[in-house]
């Protein structure tokens, strides 16, 4: 690989650690739980992308096949939390709990798109 | 011929790592977790976008499939997981902040009851 281009993926890579610590900043700081959910999921697209940078730039472009994994497990990893921080367990599917302020949750009605 | 695709090649690169960066800024600085969502979206959509195509032109056929399939699965899949985290977040009762515009979710106030605004942190308050 010439010199100008793997010049070129090290400061891309370097470039891209800037926002995933950024990403990782909010997932400390932020107030609620949805904060955090969101910005590590935002780290995980930040994560396959550096894969992938870092996959052309030491000459293996087969690391995307691992970039593919990482997408999916970022994504279910997303829903898991999500579904976790709702029921509280990730198995059981019993009745929503609570708002966090005390007032119910109110029902589902037909023809809300779930 | 392939300095001219390597330029155009890292144009778009630089494009992604560039919205990536500006998406990392809102994600810190902005003041609500709906705001915070989009500048969330925006290194998804478009960072993604920018660094993957970007990275098809270095690289052979085979590769270019490779990274087209990351991308398309990246778009379909961080929509899908921000919606539903939005949509979670508002059932759950977190609302806006300080709402400048109407909160088109929330049925409108009669217009003899005049609700004071709404500026409460919702469930940002309970965690503290």
């Amino acid at each position: 690989m010439s010199l100008p281009t793997q010049t070129l993926f090290y400061v891309a890579t370097i470039a891209l650690i800037v926002p995933m610590t950024l990403a990782l900043v909010r997932s400390v700081l932020g107030p609620s739980t949805y904060d955090r959910i969101s910005a590590l999921n935002s780290f995980g697209t930040k994560t396959v992308l550096l894969i992938a940078l870092t996959g052309f730039l030491f000459g293996r472009p087969e690391w995307l096949d691992l970039g593919v994994v990482y997408a999916l497990m970022n994504f279910i990893g997303t829903l898991a939390v999500l579904r976790f921080s709702k029921y509280g367990s990730l198995a059981s599917l019993g009745p929503v709990p609570d708002r966090e302020d005390g007032t119910p949750t109110p029902p589902v009605e037909a023809g809300d798109d779930a | 011929m392939t300095l001219a695709l390597e330029i155009i090649g890292s144009i778009f690169l630089f494009g992604g790592i560039v919205f990536c960066t500006i998406g990392g800024i809102g994600l810190v600085r902005l003041p609500d977790f709906y705001s915070r969502c989009h500048a969330a979206g925006m290194t998804d959509s478009a960072g993604a976008g920018g660094v993957l195509v970007g990275l098809c032109f270095f690289a052979p056929p085979l590769v270019i499939v490779k990274l087209l399939t990351i991308l398309v699965f990246i778009w379909l899949s961080s929509t899908v997981s921000t919606h539903a985290l939005v949509k979670a977040a508002y059932a759950r009762g977190l609302r806006l902040e300080q709402p400048r515009v109407r909160d088109w979710v929330k049925p409108a106030p009669s217009d003899a009851a005049e609700e004071p605004p709404d500026t409460e942190r919702g469930v940002a308050e309970e965690e503290e």
